[in-house]
């Protein structure tokens, strides 16, 4: 939808045409059942967090100012009613920066480690482990990351809007981005990496 | 992995995002041509990054799709009943 088409539906919501409002419900829904999903792992709790949402949309609506997309805020309401859902992993909130990314082999007498091309995914696994994988890897990240690394990078928001959903600065969306990335990289290498040079490789 | 070439790896990403201002992307290329291993930390960064974004579902299911619209009704009409 474009911005124009976006703020006609807006407008028209405001002077209480129910459609309209549906119209812009059901452009962003998909992408707010997609997170909720994600986040909690449990699709019958995504789909019931997700008409809460709705709901509190509907219940709301004077308040949105249009400041930021109509997706954006119904994603923050999201997000708001789903933190406590949200599956965290205990023990660790922060990912160490040395511990994603490789480090130097300097006890195997070379400068740095050699890291391990990547196959295509694809052709290593089938479609519905591959989501599997992609779902374990994603549910090790701590959720401050795991949050960032869907809006901005799967869902396609910008820094912007990422930082607006989540009430974060701008520098800090980039900076979580970069780490979540390569947390999942780590993560998924051992089953990507060509695995010739896996026998002799670190695992990076 | 080189101490150069961690601290490149914010840069990387922004690459990646097509962020990177000019003159540090033609740095970058230039790195990039004389190092493998930054190489293929773009490669696999890339390939991370795209495929979390395949297959997304696109609409809601249609039985969820019109249990919602039936609550927003429902919701409407309260809200119209107590103006
Ligand atoms: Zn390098």
């Amino acid at each position: 939808m474009s911005k124009e088409q976006e703020q006609a539906l807006i407008d028209r919501a405001r002077g209480g045409d129910r459609d309209a409002f549906w119209g812009l419900v059901e452009s962003s829904a998909p992408m707010a059942l997609r997170l909720l999903t994600r986040l909690t792992r449990d699709k019958e709790r995504a789909e019931d967090l997700l008409s809460q949402t709705v709901l509190k949309a509907v219940d709301g609506f004077e308040k949105f100012r249009g400041e930021s997309q109509f997706s954006t805020w119904l994603v923050s309401i999201a997000l708001n009613l789903a933190r406590n859902e949200i599956r965290q992993n205990k023990t660790r909130q922060e990912i160490n920066w040395d511990d994603v990314i490789p480090a130097g082999a300097h006890n195997h007498g070379s400068a740095e480690a050699e890291l391990i091309e990547w196959q295509d995914p694809h052709e290593v696994f089938a479609q519905k482990e591959l989501r599997e994988l992609l779902d374990d890897a994603l549910a090790e990240l701590p959720v401050k990351y795991r949050t960032v690394f869907l809006l901005r990078d799967v869902e396609g928001f910008s820094t912007r809007e990422t930082a607006k959903a989540l009430g974060l600065s701008e520098t800090a969306v980039k900076s979580r981005a970069v780490r979540a990335r390569l947390a999942l990289r780590k993560h998924l290498t051992p089953y990507f990496g060509q695995k010739e040079e896996k026998a002799h490789g670190s695992g990076l | 992995m080189a101490q150069d070439c961690k601290r490149m790896l914010g840069e990387l990403s922004d690459y990646i995002d097509n962020e990177l201002a000019d003159e540090l992307c033609e740095q970058l290329e230039v790195h990039l041509k004389d190092c493998p291993n930054c190489r293929i930390m773009l490669d696999s960064l890339t390939k991370t990054v795209r495929i979390y974004c395949e297959d997304k579902e696109e609409r809601l299911p249609e039985a969820l799709s019109q249990k919602l619209r039936a609550a927003c009704e429902k919701k409407w009409d309260s809200k119209d009943s107590k103006k």
